[in-house]
């Protein structure tokens, strides 16, 4: 008599508590459900199959026979009575095998003046979906090791708005603080430890760099006031103990962070423009950190703008039917013509399980070149057809990428015309977000000298295919310059240089920040970036022929 | 005048130099202005509605045909007025006090609009004054939206404040269910453009 929970071809039994939700119990047995929504059965993202057994289910009580299967929101699900069996869907389920080290970066020269002049410290990039980690010796200035985990409070929510609605129920907060610090970076801090032989008694200071909400769940205070006008963060910096916040490190060690501009222009905004200098440069500059929650700062000689654009997690593989993290099993570039003969690469293991942000771009851009996709992001049905690639998935026009037998998962591949339509709102939303900026500034596209991209992401897109889809301006490809995880440079600098902490309490107030939703040309930016590449074809001249 | 096949395409294909074009053209050749409105450009936003309803459109496709169909409005709505057409009802919409996610709220808009409804559009952040002016004004359905669950609990507050006014109030927004408009005691809830609309017909006794 007991709860059975079968996932890919394995069983884990369990009793039932009477409390857990059967989200909660597939946790307990191992898997992780994906939770949009935050679990408060808004989205579809956590269904699982139920077989025999009594539930309850939102408030009504269901009662599946022997053979049947009944579709459910695992989150809003309970089992009644001892004897159930539930079945988990792959699709509900995240993968944490084999995250993809978004840890490149670059850390501009600066004097080596640390706080603590003996022991070590960690440098801390805090993102919405991915967190890494680098260890640096204090007494050196060398750093030892680096690593990344995904960021646990996505088995929550996948987005910063959703993470502030959860704050606003009791208990969601300190859950939310507990899976980034025991979940995400205790785990981190014990790899990096046990892989350099370091004693993590001695690790004696501690940096974090990362968006506003991210920072204030982090110390423990509720990010409510950021979700609604004025969108005040309650501070624009914290810091704390080791002992207070149950970091697994010297319980004396201090825990500071990198200070925000703003409630949704945070610190790892202030990070990449102390690492790029912004502001020192002459003309036109803007500095795109390309996230879930895209942030960008337009500096005209020396005034910086800054704004922040609900871009979603669809770049990063989420929300997409067959979307994958950047991690092992992941398609990162595609490449075909009319012929539609794929030519796909994949992170680690060579059989794919999905596409990451980086190969649906280049699946867009091809698409949009050879004819397969037109500028609304729909299929050339009759091409999908004629070449074998069409599929109809659940009423969806669909593109076939790599056959059942040939991918991990023992399903096909596809694209869907849903997945496209995802992907153009976030692009959408990041492109009118810079031109609305550039619009306040009295600029247009063209007028800008440089652009510098920052983010883990950024390092792994294809610019030109970027461009094509309407994601990046059309301008030269020499005026890009990519600077990688500047977040984490930033935390780093503020280990090894104290100096820093001034630097970054000065640039804080140098940016204005503008709320792009009471700009007048927001929305029609956002409607024409809609298309691929946009409707207001002049701003890309090198796509449209 | 009978359905403008053109127009009703360019509608659906959202080509907006295309929309006014052809809408200039027909106010030149003397075409009762209702007609062009109700014959062929409400239809096209329908069939897209449908579509997306069918799962054979998306939102960009949307956003980019109503984007068109405004083209064509602007044209027209000086000359409705002064030919005195009744739009088929007159709404207001807005984001509740605190919330200032609007994409989904200018969606229903639009797409309220391109039913032919006359549509007063509050913006975001509205309290409830806003909305009690708004009625005052004419507005027989007043739409909410709400994207957080922080900002959700002032729906009720608005029910509350139009209590007695006549007006009806539909909701909708990410954390919004039909469970919680039977709470507040709002007259109805929708989960995405193309179904508000059809909620606003029934609240007014439309055939949808």
């Amino acid at each position: 008599m007991a709860i059975k929970i079968n996932f890919d071809g394995k069983m884990v039994v369990l009793e039932n508590d009477g409390k857990s939700s059967v989200m909660e119990l597939a946790r307990k047995a191992g898997w992780h459900i994906d939770a949009k929504c935050g679990g408060r059965g808004s989205c579809a993202s956590c269904n699982v199959l139920l077989g025999e057994g009594c539930y309850r289910v939102f408030t009504e009580t269901i009662e599946v026979m022997p053979e049947q299967r009944r579709e459910v929101l695992s989150c809003q699900t309970y089992v009644i009575g001892d004897c159930a069996e539930i079945f988990l869907p792959r699709s509900s389920v995240i993968s944490f095998a084999g995250a993809r080290i978004a840890d490149e970066m670059d850390i501009p020269e600066h004097h080596f003046n640390p706080k603590f002049k003996t022991g070590f410290g960690v440098a801390v990039d805090i993102g919405t979906t991915t967190v890494v980690a680098a260890l640096i010796d204090l007494q050196s200035g060398k750093i030892m090791s680096r690593e990344s985990l995904y960021n646990q409070q996505i088995l929550k929510a996948d987005d910063v708005v959703s993470r502030i609605s959860l704050c606003s129920i009791e208990g969601n907060l300190e859950a939310l603080q507990e899976l980034v610090i025991e979940h995400t970076l205790n785990p981190l801090i014990h790899k990096l430890c046990d892989g350099t032989g370091t004693d993590k008694n001695d690790i004696v200071h501690v940096t974090l760099s990362g968006n506003t909400v991210m920072m204030h769940i982090f110390f423990g205070v509720s990010p409510e006031t950021i979700g609604v006008i004025p969108f005040k963060p309650v501070s624009n910096s914290f810091s704390s103990t080791a002992r207070e916040l149950k970091i697994d490190v010297n319980p004396d060690a201090r825990i500071e962070d990198v200070p925000s501009i703003s409630g949704y222009v945070g610190g790892d905004i202030t990070s990449d423009l102390h690492v790029s200098n912004l502001w020192k440069r002459d003309g036109l500059t803007l500095l795109i950190d390309i996230g879930t929650n895209g942030e960008m700062v337009a500096s005209l000689n020396g005034e910086m703008t800054a704004c922040a654009t609900a871009a979603g997690p669809a770049f990063e593989g989420a929300g997409l039917l067959h979307g994958a993290r950047a991690a092992s099993r992941a398609i990162d570039t595609v490449k075909y013509d009319r012929n539609l003969d794929f030519e796909l690469t994949v992170i680690g293991d060579p059989s794919p399980m999905g596409l990451c942000g980086s190969a649906i771009i280049d699946f867009i851009a091809d698409g949009f070149k050879c004819g397969l996709i037109n500028a609304f992001g729909r299929y050339d049905v009759d091409l999908l057809k004629e070449k074998d690639r069409y599929e109809n998935v659940k009423g969806m026009h669909a593109c076939m990428l790599v056959a059942a037998e040939l991918s991990a998962t023992g399903e096909s591949i596809t694209v869907t015309e849903h997945d496209i339509a995802e992907i153009l709102k976030a692009k959408a939303a990041i492109y009118s977000g810079l031109k609305t900026l550039l619009t306040e500034l009295g600029k247009t596209v063209h007028e800008i000298d440089h652009i510098i991209l920052a983010g883990g992401f950024a390092k792994h897109i294809d610019i030109k295919n970027a461009i094509t889809i309407g994601l990046l301006p059309d301008v030269p490809i020499e005026k890009y310059e990519v600077i990688g995880n500047g977040s984490l440079a930033g935390a780093a600098l503020a280990l090894l240089d104290q100096s820093t902490k001034q630097a970054y309490l000065d640039i804080i107030h140098k940016p204005k920040v503008i709320t792009l939703n009471k700009t007048a040309h927001f929305t029609s930016y956002f409607q024409e970036a809609l298309a691929i590449p946009n409707l207001e074809e002049e701003d890309f001249p090198s796509v449209i022929i | 005048m009978a359905k403008n096949e053109a127009l009703y395409e360019a509608v659906l294909k959202g080509k907006r130099k295309d929309v006014a074009e052809i809408v200039q053209q027909e106010i030149d050749g003397g075409t009762n202005v209702e007609s062009i409105l109700m014959d062929s450009m409400v239809p096209a936003m329908a069939e897209i509605g449908d579509r997306f309803s069918r799962n054979e459109a998306y939102v960009p496709e949307m956003l980019i045909a109503a984007r068109a169909m405004q083209a064509g409005l602007d044209l027209l709505d000086p000359l409705l007025q002064e030919a005195g057409h009744e739009p088929i009802g007159k709404v207001a919409i807005g984001t509740v006090k605190g919330d200032l996610h609007d994409i989904g709220k200018n969606l229903c808009a639009m797409m309220l609009k391109g039913a032919g409804f006359e549509v007063m559009d509050l913006g975001v952040d509205c309290d409830v004054d806003k909305y009690k002016e708004a009625v005052e004004n004419g507005a027989k359905v007043v739409l909410l939206s709400a994207l957080l669950t922080t900002t959700m609990p002032y729906m009720k507050e608005v029910v509350k404040g139009l209590a007695g006014s006549g007006a009806k109030i539909l909701i909708g927004g990410a954390p919004v269910t039909q469970e919680y408009a039977d709470e507040i005691g709002a007259d109805g809830y929708s989960d995405d453009a193309n179904t508000c609309v059809k909620a606003t017909k029934i609240a007014l006794g439309i055939a949808a």
